[in-house]
C-alpha cells in the first residue's frame, strides 16, 4: 500500500502556483474544450484538497484518461505538428495533477512542468518570453526546494534568498557551457512543423498580396552592416523571382528540388569573401525556405545556399529566427547569367493595348535602354497614383491598370512594367522582397518590417546584363526614400487594419523610443543568445581557439568548465573546514606563536590573562603593549553591552598594531 | 542466484569493512571530505532523464534557448551536489551521556550535533541503523541534540552502532550521507524479575525480616553522605538548617544484606541474574545497605545511587567478555 507524507499547505501552494504559471501560455493557444478539461482537473484537485472529494480510484482515472484522449483525438485528428505534440504532453501533465497525493509524487509533475516550459521556446524566443518562461521554471524549482525544506514556517524572504544564492552559483558554469558546448546538427530529423502559419512574402503573387502585407507591422528581419551601410535608396532586399505570369498571378518557376545544381558563386573562395564588406541578417520565422539579401551578395557557408539568380535558400523552412552572414559588393549589374526563354513568355489573351503601345515606341526606333527610359518616363509623367486601396480590376490586369485606373502600388507597377518589357522583347522578371527599413536604436542596425514588402523589376540587356528598375520610384519616390508610411500619409491607410500597433503611435516620442529600445534589446538577445549556433560559435571563438572543431571545443570546455567546477568545489570543501575562530582569537594565536618561539609557551589550562601576564613579566619591555592587547581581547569576549561582532570591529585594528609592536619588541629584546 | 548470494554477502562484508576503516569509531566525528558520500537519488536520475530529453529537443530543433535551459538545469544538478555536501560538511557528531537501562526497555541515545560555523543546515536525517529509529531535523545555531531509541535485547554493554546522517537538501536530486560510529556505551542491566530465593548457607547475614516492605520508621536524620539517594534527602531539614540531611531509617543500619547469585533456584544464569536484579532494586528502595556476590567476586557493601549503579553494571557485564557489546 502506498504511504508517505501527505502533501499539504505551503508545499502544495507553491506546486499549484508553478502549475498555473507554467500552463498559462499554453492555455491561451489551446482549443476551448481542452482548456475546459484542464481547468476542471485543476479545480477537482483543489476540491480534493479542501476535502470535498476523494482522490479518484483506478476506474475513475481510466475514465478521465479516455475522455481526455477522445477530446484530443476529435480536436486534432491527424494533425502531427509540434504544437499538437506539445498539447498532448500538456494534457497528460494536467492529468498527473490528480495523482499528486504524497510529497514524493511531486517530482515527476515538476519535471513535466520544467520540460513543458522549455518547449515554449520552440514557439517564442523573444526576451520577454524568455523572462516569463525562466520565471516559471524558477517557480517550479522553488516548489521543488520547498518540498525538501523544513515545513516549519521560515520566512519566505530568507528561503528565497537561499534559493537565489543557489541559482546564482550556477551562472558561471552555465555561461561557460553555453559558449563552449559543441553544437552539432539534429540527431534525427523531425518532420513536424511548428504549426504556425506562413508569414511574409509568399511564393506566388497576386495583386492583393503586398497590400495585405503592408497592413502588418510585424518585423521581417534585421540587418547589421559590418562597415558602412549603403544609401537607403539601395536597400532592395531580394527574396524571390517571379518569372511566370498567367495574366492574373505571378509565380516563380524555381524548383526547390533543383536548387543544389543551381548553386553558383563564381570563382570565389571563402577567404576572398572575408575581405568583402559583410552584413548579418537575422530573419524572423517565415515557415518558408527563402532568405533575403542585397543584390551581389555572396555567402560563405552552405546554409543558406546562393542560387544562380543570386537568391538565398535554406535547407529547411525557417521555423526559428535564423541568422546568416552575407558578403556583398556594390555593383549595378546584378547578374551576368544569360536570360532564359521564360523571361520573355507572356500570356496571349491580355495586354493588347500595352503591346500596341510598345509597338508604337519600337516603330519610332526606340530599343534597349532608350525604350526602358521611355517606359519609366511613362510612369513618371502619366497621372499614376500610388495607393494601397486600388479599385478592383476585373478583366485585363495589364491594360486596365496602365491605361484606365492608373491606381495601385508596387506590384501593379512592377508587374505591368515586366509585361511591357517582355512585349518589347527585353527579358525581364518581377522581383519580390522588401525595400527600405527603419534604423534601430542608435542607428546601429536596420529593422525591416512586413509593410516594407515591395516588388520591382529586373531586366536584361546584352550590354548591361541584369539591372534593377523600379517603376514605383517614378510614381511615388517617397515610398523608396521614406517608406510606406510617408507614401500613404494622406490616404491614412498605413496599418489601417491593425487596431493596436506601437508603430501607429510613433509620433508619440516615448512610444517610439520604447519600441526601438525594446527591439534593440531583443535584437541583441537574438543575435548573441538565440542565434548562437555552430557558425556564430565558430566566429566568436576562432580567435581564442584557432580552429573551432568539436574536439577543440570539448577540450576548452573541459579545461574552463572543469577549472571553474574545481574552484567551486574547493571553496565549498574549504569553507566547511575553515577555522571557525573569531578574528581576535586568530590574532591571539599569532601572538602565542611568536611568544612560544621566544620561549614563552602557554601551558595547558593556562588562561589567556595568566599567560599574557606571565609573558609581560618575562619581557617587561613589552608589558604595556601586552596588557593593552589583553584588555582589548577581554573587552571583545566579556564586555556585554554590545554584540560581540560589533565590539570586534571596534578594536581589531588597534590589536593588529599592538601585535606588530609586540613582535618588534620581542625581536629586539634578548630573552634571558 | 544461489551462487550469487554468498558472493554478494562477501562483497557487502568487504564494503562495510572498508567503510569502517575510513571512518573508525571515535568520541567526536567531524564530517569531512573523507567520510561524506554523495550520489544522485532515484529522483535525481529521473531528473537526468528529463534533461536528456530536453537536450535532444534542443539539438533536434537547433534551439539555443532550450539548450541554454538544459545547461542551466544540468548545472543546478551539479551545484546541488555541492550544496548537499556543504549541508553536512563541518558538522561534529558526538554522543552525550546516555542513561543505562534494563533489558527489554528502549535505550535512548542522545546525540549532539555541533555546527561550529553556525549556518543553517536544513533537513538532516539521523538514523540509528541498528534500530531504524530516525529523526528529521534542522540544525540551527551551535548545537542540536537528537535522541534515538534502540530496543535492548540482551544485557551487557550496548553501543549505538552505526549511525547514518544524510540530507537530500536542497532539491532531493542528490543525497549526501555519512556513516558514523561513536564511542560510548550504555549498560543494559538484566530485566528485574521476581524469583524464588533459597536462603542459603553462603550468606553471612540474615535477610532482613519482617519490615521488608519499606515500613521502617524514620527515627531521625543523619548528615548527607556522597552516594545517598536524593529521594531520601529531608528537604524540611534543608529548609530550616541549610544543610543536607538524609532520612535515616530505623532498619537501614541494621539490615545489611548480601545477595548471592548462587542463592537463586533457577538453572539459567540469565534468570538468576534477573532475580537478583529484582531483589537488589527492592533493597535499594528500602535503603538497605547491600552487596552482591557474583561467583567468586564479592562487591563492597553500601547504599545509594552510585552504589546501585555500580552493582547493576557488574550484573550487566557478568560473564560477558569485556568488549561485550552485543546486538
Amino acid at each position: 500500500m502506498k504511504s508517505g507524507v501527505l502533501l499539504k499547505g505551503g508545499k502544495l501552494f507553491w506546486l499549484l502556483l508553478a502549475f498555473i504559471v507554467s500552463f498559462l501560455p499554453v492555455l491561451i493557444s489551446l482549443p476551448g474544450n481542452l482548456v475546459g478539461l484542464i481547468t476542471g482537473l485543476f479545480a477537482f484537485r483543489i476540491l480534493i484538497q479542501l476535502g470535498k472529494f476523494h482522490f479518484p480510484g483506478r476506474w475513475m482515472k481510466t475514465l478521465l484518461v479516455a475522455i481526455a484522449g477522445l477530446l484530443y483525438f476529435f480536436e486534432y485528428r491527424y494533425q502531427y505538428t509540434v504544437e499538437t505534440a506539445v498539447n498532448f504532453f500538456v494534457m497528460f501533465s494536467a492529468l498527473k495533477l490528480l495523482e499528486i497525493r504524497f510529497e514524493r509524487d511531486c517530482h515527476l509533475l515538476i519535471y513535466l512542468l520544467l520540460y513543458l516550459n522549455s518547449t515554449r521556446f520552440l514557439f517564442e524566443q523573444g526576451i520577454l518570453w524568455t523572462i516569463y518562461v525562466w520565471s516559471a521554471m524558477l517557480l517550479c524549482l522553488f516548489a521543488l526546494v520547498k518540498l525538501h525544506s523544513s515545513p516549519a514556517g521560515k520566512s519566505l524572504v530568507s528561503g528565497l534568498g537561499r534559493f537565489f544564492g543557489l541559482i546564482s552559483f550556477t551562472i558561471p558554469l552555465v555561461i561557460i557551457l553555453f559558449i563552449f558546448f559543441p553544437r552539432f546538427g539534429p540527431l534525427w530529423q523531425f518532420h513536424l512543423d511548428t504549426g504556425k502559419g506562413k508569414t511574409g512574402i509568399s511564393d506566388q503573387f497576386s495583386p492583393g498580396d503586398i497590400a495585405s502585407l503592408s497592413q502588418s507591422g510585424e518585423r521581417a528581419f534585421r540587418v547589421t552592416f559590418s562597415g558602412e551601410a549603403p544609401a537607403k535608396s539601395e536597400w532592395y532586399w531580394r527574396g524571390l523571382i517571379f518569372d511566370e505570369f498567367d495574366g492574373r498571378t505571378w509565380r516563380q518557376s524555381e524548383l526547390l528540388g533543383v536548387l543544389a545544381a543551381k548553386v553558383s558563386q563564381p570563382g570565389l573562395t571563402a577567404a576572398q569573401l572575408k575581405s568583402w564588406p559583410s552584413y548579418e541578417v537575422l530573419l524572423d520565422p517565415t515557415q518558408q525556405r527563402w532568405g533575403f539579401g542585397l543584390s551581389n551578395s555572396m555567402v560563405a557557408g552552405n546554409d543558406p545556399v546562393r542560387t544562380g539568380e543570386g537568391l538565398f535558400r535554406f535547407a529547411q523552412n525557417v521555423e526559428q529566427p535564423k541568422q546568416y552572414q552575407l558578403y556583398w559588393r556594390e555593383n549595378d549589374e546584378i547578374s551576368s547569367v544569360a536570360p532564359a526563354t521564360r523571361d520573355l513568355r507572356l500570356p496571349a489573351n491580355i495586354g493588347t493595348r500595352a503591346r500596341n503601345w510598345i509597338d508604337e515606341r519600337q516603330r519610332k526606333g526606340l530599343t534597349g535602354s532608350a525604350l526602358i527610359a521611355e517606359i519609366l518616363a511613362f510612369y513618371r509623367n502619366e497621372p499614376f497614383f500610388y495607393t494601397l486601396r486600388p479599385p478592383q480590376i476585373e478583366k485585363d490586369l495589364v491594360d486596365e491598370f496602365l491605361f484606365d485606373s492608373r491606381q495601385g502600388f508596387c506590384s501593379h507597377y512592377a508587374g505591368s512594367m515586366v509585361f511591357l518589357l517582355r512585349a518589347a522583347g527585353i527579358p525581364a522578371r518581377l522581383v519580390g522582397g522588401y525595400q527600405g527599413g527603419e534604423l534601430g536604436e542608435d542607428g546601429r542596425y536596420i529593422i525591416v518590417h512586413q509593410y516594407d514588402a515591395h516588388a520591382w523589376v529586373e531586366a536584361w540587356l546584352p550590354e548591361t546584363g541584369w539591372r534593377r528598375y523600379d517603376p514605383t520610384a517614378q510614381v511615388a519616390p517617397e515610398r523608396i526614400l521614406n517608406g510606406l508610411e510617408m507614401a500613404v500619409a494622406e490616404e491614412g491607410s498605413f496599418l489601417e487594419g491593425v487596431i493596436f500597433s506601437a508603430r501607429k503611435f510613433d509620433n508619440v516620442s516615448v512610444v517610439r523610443w520604447l519600441r526601438l529600445k525594446m527591439d534593440s534589446l531583443n535584437y541583441s538577445w537574438q543575435r548573441w543568445v538565440v542565434g548562437y549556433n555552430g557558425e556564430t560559435q565558430e566566429n566568436f571563438l576562432k580567435d581564442m581557439l584557432g580552429t573551432v572543431s568539436a574536439t577543440s571545443l570539448a577540450v576548452a570546455l573541459a579545461l574552463v568548465g572543469g577549472g571553474v567546477l574545481t574552484l567551486m568545489s574547493i571553496v565549498v570543501v574549504w569553507s566547511g573546514r575553515r577555522s571557525v575562530l573569531p578574528p581576535s582569537l586568530v590574532l591571539f594565536k599569532k601572538l602565542e606563536k611568536r611568544l612560544s618561539k621566544a620561549g614563552i609557551k602557554r601551558e595547558t589550562g593556562e588562561t589567556l590573562r595568566a599567560y599574557l601576564v606571565r609573558a609581560s613579566e618575562i619581557v617587561p619591555d613589552a608589558k604595556p603593549e601586552l596588557m593593552a592587547f589583553l584588555q582589548r581581547l577581554e573587552f571583545i569576549h566579556y564586555a556585554s553591552s554590545l554584540p560581540a561582532d560589533v565590539r570586534e570591529k571596534k578594536v581589531l585594528a588597534p590589536m593588529r598594531r599592538l601585535l606588530q609592536d609586540i613582535v618588534r619588541i620581542l625581536k629586539s629584546v634578548q630573552i634571558k | 542466484m544461489e551462487l550469487v548470494k554468498p558472493l554478494r554477502n562477501l562483497l557487502e562484508q568487504k564494503f562495510w569493512q572498508w567503510i569502517g576503516r575510513r571512518s573508525p569509531s571515535k568520541a567526536r566525528v567531524e564530517l569531512t571530505l573523507r567520510n561524506i558520500y554523495v550520489l544522485p537519488t532515484s529522483k535525481g536520475l529521473l531528473f537526468g532523464l528529463m534533461l536528456l530529453v530536453m537536450f535532444i529537443t534542443g539539438v533536434n530543433y537547433q534551439n539555443s534557448l532550450v539548450l541554454l535551459t538544459t545547461f542551466f538545469l544540468a548545472t543546478l544538478f551539479v551545484v546541488s551536489i555541492l550544496a548537499a555536501f556543504s549541508n553536512l560538511s563541518g558538522l561534529i557528531l558526538s554522543l552525550r551521556d546516555s542513561d543505562d537501562c534494563f533489558n527489554g526497555e528502549m535505550a535512548s541515545f542522545n546525540f549532539v550535533i555541533i555546527d561550529p560555523k553556525e549556518k543553517r543546515r536544513q533537513r538532516l536525517m539521523l538514523t540509528l541503523e541498528t534500530s531504524g529509529d530516525r529523526e528529521i531535523f534542522d540544525c540551527v545555531g551551535h548545537s542540536t541534540s537528537v535522541s534515538l531509541g534502540l530496543k535492548c535485547r540482551a544485557r551487557g554493554q550496548l553501543s549505538p552502532g552505526r549511525l547514518l546522517i544524510e540530507t537530500a537538501f536542497p532539491m532531493g536530486l542528490v543525497r549526501a550521507w555519512s556513516w558514523v560510529r561513536l564511542d560510548g556505551n550504555i549498560f543494559v542491566y538484566p530485566a528485574p524479575v521476581k524469583g524464588s530465593r533459597c536462603v542459603g548457607d553462603t550468606t553471612d547475614e540474615e535477610w532482613p525480616s519482617g519490615g521488608l516492605r519499606g515500613t521502617g520508621d524514620i527515627s531521625g536524620v543523619r548528615e548527607y553522605l556522597a552516594g545517598d539517594s536524593l529521594s531520601r534527602v529531608s528537604w524540611k531539614h534543608f529548609a530550616s538548617k541549610g544543610a543536607l540531611y538524609v532520612k535515616d531509617r530505623e532498619d537501614a543500619g541494621r539490615s545489611e544484606v548480601w545477595l548471592s547469585l548462587d542463592e537463586y533456584a533457577s538453572n539459567s544464569l540469565e534468570i538468576r541474574l534477573q532475580n537478583l536484579c529484582f531483589d537488589l532494586l527492592e533493597l535499594d528502595v528500602k535503603g538497605a545497605s547491600y552487596g552482591v556476590i557474583l561467583g567468586d567476586k564479592k562487591s563492597a557493601r553500601g547504599m545509594g545511587d552510585i552504589h546501585r549503579r555500580e552493582l547493576l553494571r557488574s550484573l550487566a557485564t557478568y560473564r560477558l567478555s569485556l568488549s561485550g557489546t552485543n546486538k
